[in-house]
């Protein structure tokens, strides 16, 4: 059977400039995704792991080399149809990124909202998906009143809003303790083996790596190591 | 995003900020109240000087007068005698003209003392020439008057506008004339009697009666005055025609040799209303000033918003929103601020125009005018539909426009940018 590559880079760089410095955050990477795997991208610091997540989330364009998410080329897209790119792909972030001012619940229903799903449906969504992660109980509360644990769940339920055909996590645990982290990993697990979901996780924390079933080691901006399991 | 939902996303905004927002709403709201408070209020000095001279005014009258109009030139001290109306009633298409003789006296009335404008008139000739307002409400306008026949304006003898009267018919009335007989100082008095009562006529009435206004007989004002001198004659022509009115003005004035004025109602009615409209216009400017100023405090809270919010536009690009809805969503915030502002403007400038209006904080001008050639006057707010509509859509178009940068700043960003703001 063939493997369906769903993210592809090729020769990928990026330079930014850091005043008048120009500063390669990647030189050259070469990666495939295939569906329903789970894949972890480790690496310190300033490897370019986030350039890296935001490359394949179509938050960024490349300096050079390509990009192609579900076989489209990244760059060859406009502003507009890039948007609309990004509504099929969930993204969980280090710092959550949640919107202060809209409860958990709203917050889920955020990129349903956007996609212009009718209302009922998307709240009914949202309170699966909050119900998925465990926080039935927690659907009103806003993100300030909830733990750093809890609001990676609703980040993730939100990830998960949109049914995306992968799921984009950076530093997922970086800000939360390890228990709930490791709950949090559980049920990422539970979602890439259940519901065939696509994972791509980028981190520093080498425990992490047990999750998935390969994992690269990027170190200045290059794959050093590939790891199989 | 549906339109619902970028509404709903703007309030749950706006609702975050409250004291920030609501600055820029009061801002707004200044700014339409001002707008129309003003306007009302000046669009009902204009009513009230239309129906004004509407009523008091019909367009083939003339008024021959010495009194120049113009502050540049120098006085003339040519004079108009009673008798002058014999020259004019020999002109070309005048059917009646009516000598007005009037002099500043003490009157008292009912046991208050006034001082007020005495006109000395024919009373056949002033009916026919005010056949609307020169009518009796109680009494009657006696065509063969004797010399103390005396016709009171309906303000004389109810001072206060509450139906309470003062004199009634037959009553004795004491008029004082104080002039200068030989460098002494002279009082005179006689005691006319009171023969009619003028109904309400509500104001403005250049040369014709008004309600503060005193009437006696022209040969007993000649007497009492002790002169032939008149201030002003009314002239009817036969036709309210503008070259009737041309010629027969021109005819006038030559036959007295250029010294004096002929003023057409339709000459003061232009010049009023030429002054009013620059009132309104300097009016109209200095509120369109304080909400531009508006505009701009929107500006600057949108810009602050944007600023603070650069990792929200970041989260909601990084959802899949577009540019364009971005745009949309700060948008909507910049409006919504207007709309909001424009409504509460409407509200208040509306009820500041009414209560201006019942608190009487115009009354000072008003009784300043009291015994003016305006006379009795107040000045009701008159609301128009099309104020407000384009109140709203002025206060609407001022915070879209600036709304837009701030939107557009919002729009451009960039997703990896926004999201690495702290």
């Amino acid at each position: 059977m063939a493997i369906e590559t769903v993210l592809e880079t090729e020769s990928l760089q990026k330079r930014y400039l850091l005043g008048n410095v120009p500063v390669d955050a990647l030189c050259g990477v070469d990666l495939a995704v295939s569906k329903g795997e789970f894949l972890t991208v480790l690496g310190p610091s300033g490897s370019g792991k986030s350039t890296l997540l935001n490359m394949l989330a179509a938050l960024d364009t490349p300096t050079s080399g390509t990009v192609r998410i579900a076989g489209t080329d990244v760059s060859t897209l406009s502003d507009s149809q890039r948007s609309l790119l990004r509504r099929k792909i969930g993204i969980v972030f280090q710092f959550f990124n949640l919107i202060g001012r809209l409860d958990a619940r709203e917050n889920v229903e955020l990129p349903l909202s956007i996609s212009n799903t009718p209302r009922l449906e998307r709240k009914k969504k949202a309170e699966e998906l909050l119900e998925l992660v465990g926080l039935n109980d927690r659907m009103h509360h806003r993100p300030n009143e909830l733990s750093g644990g809890e609001r990676q769940r609703v980040a993730l339920a939100r990830a998960l809003a949109p049914n995306p055909q992968y799921l984009l996590m950076d530093e997922p645990t970086g800000n939360i303790d390890s228990k709930t982290a490791k709950e949090l990993m559980d049920l990422v697990e539970t979602l890439n083996k259940e519901r065939e979901v696509t994972i791509v996780m980028v981190t520093h924390d080498r425990s992490l790596a047990k999750y998935a079933r390969r994992t690269l080691h990027l170190l200045d901006g290059k794959i050093v190591k590939e790891v199989s399991k | 995003m549906f339109i619902y939902d970028i509404l709903r996303y703007g309030v749950s905004a706006i609702g975050r900020r409250k004291v920030r927002k609501g600055l820029a709403i009061l801002g707004v709201t200044i700014g339409i109240a001002a707008i129309v408070s003003l306007v009302s209020l000046s669009y009902g000095f204009r009513e009230l000087v239309n129906t004004q001279f509407e009523q008091g005014f019909s367009s083939d009258t003339l008024i021959v007068t010495t009194e120049t109009l113009s502050f540049v030139d120098t006085e003339s001290d040519f004079q108009l005698y009673v008798n002058d109306t014999e020259v004019i009633n020999n002109i070309d298409n005048v059917t009646l003209s009516a000598a007005v003789l009037q002099r500043t006296c003490a009157l008292e009335i009912g046991g208050r003392e006034y001082i007020l404008g005495v006109f000395g008139i024919d009373f056949e000739l002033y009916s026919a020439l005010f056949p609307n307002t020169f009518v009796a409400t109680s009494g009657s306008v006696p065509s063969s008057p004797d010399n103390v026949s005396v016709i009171i304006g309906a303000r004389v003898n109810d001072p206060w506008k509450n139906g309470s009267a003062l004199a009634s018919i037959g009553d004795d009335v004491n008029i004082t004339y104080t002039t200068r007989s030989e460098g002494m100082i002279e009082n005179r008095t006689y005691i006319g009697r009171i023969d009619a009562l003028l109904d309400e006529i509500g104001g403005t009435n250049l040369g014709g009666p008004i309600d503060v206004g005193v009437y006696i007989p022209l040969t007993t004002a000649q007497e009492f005055f002790d002169t032939d001198e008149v201030g002003t004659i009314m002239v009817q022509l036969s036709s309210s025609d503008e070259s009737v009115i041309e010629d027969t003005s021109e005819a006038i004035e030559a036959a007295f040799g250029g010294q004096i004025q002929v003023v057409t109602p339709k000459a003061i009615l232009d010049s009023i209303s030429s002054i009013l409209s620059t009132i309104e216009l300097f009016v109209a400017a200095i509120t369109a000033i304080s909400l531009i100023v508006a505009g701009v405090g929107i500006m600057n809270i949108m810009l602050t918003s944007i600023m603070e919010r650069t990792r929200e536009i970041g989260i909601l690009k990084a959802l899949g929103m577009e540019a364009r809805t971005v745009l949309a969503v700060f948008l909507n915030e910049a409006l919504l601020i207007g709309v909001i502002g424009s409504i509460l403007g409407i509200v208040t400038g509306a009820a500041l125009a009414i209560s201006i209006d019942q608190l009487g904080l115009l009354s000072s001008f008003t009784t300043g005018t009291y015994n003016t050639i305006l006379g009795d006057i107040t000045i009701r707010p008159v609301f128009e539909g099309s104020v407000f509509v384009s109140s709203l859509v002025f206060g609407v178009a001022i915070s879209a426009t600036f709304g837009l940068y701030p939107a557009w700043r919002a729009a451009r960003a960039e997703p990896v940018e926004a999201l690495r703001h702290e």
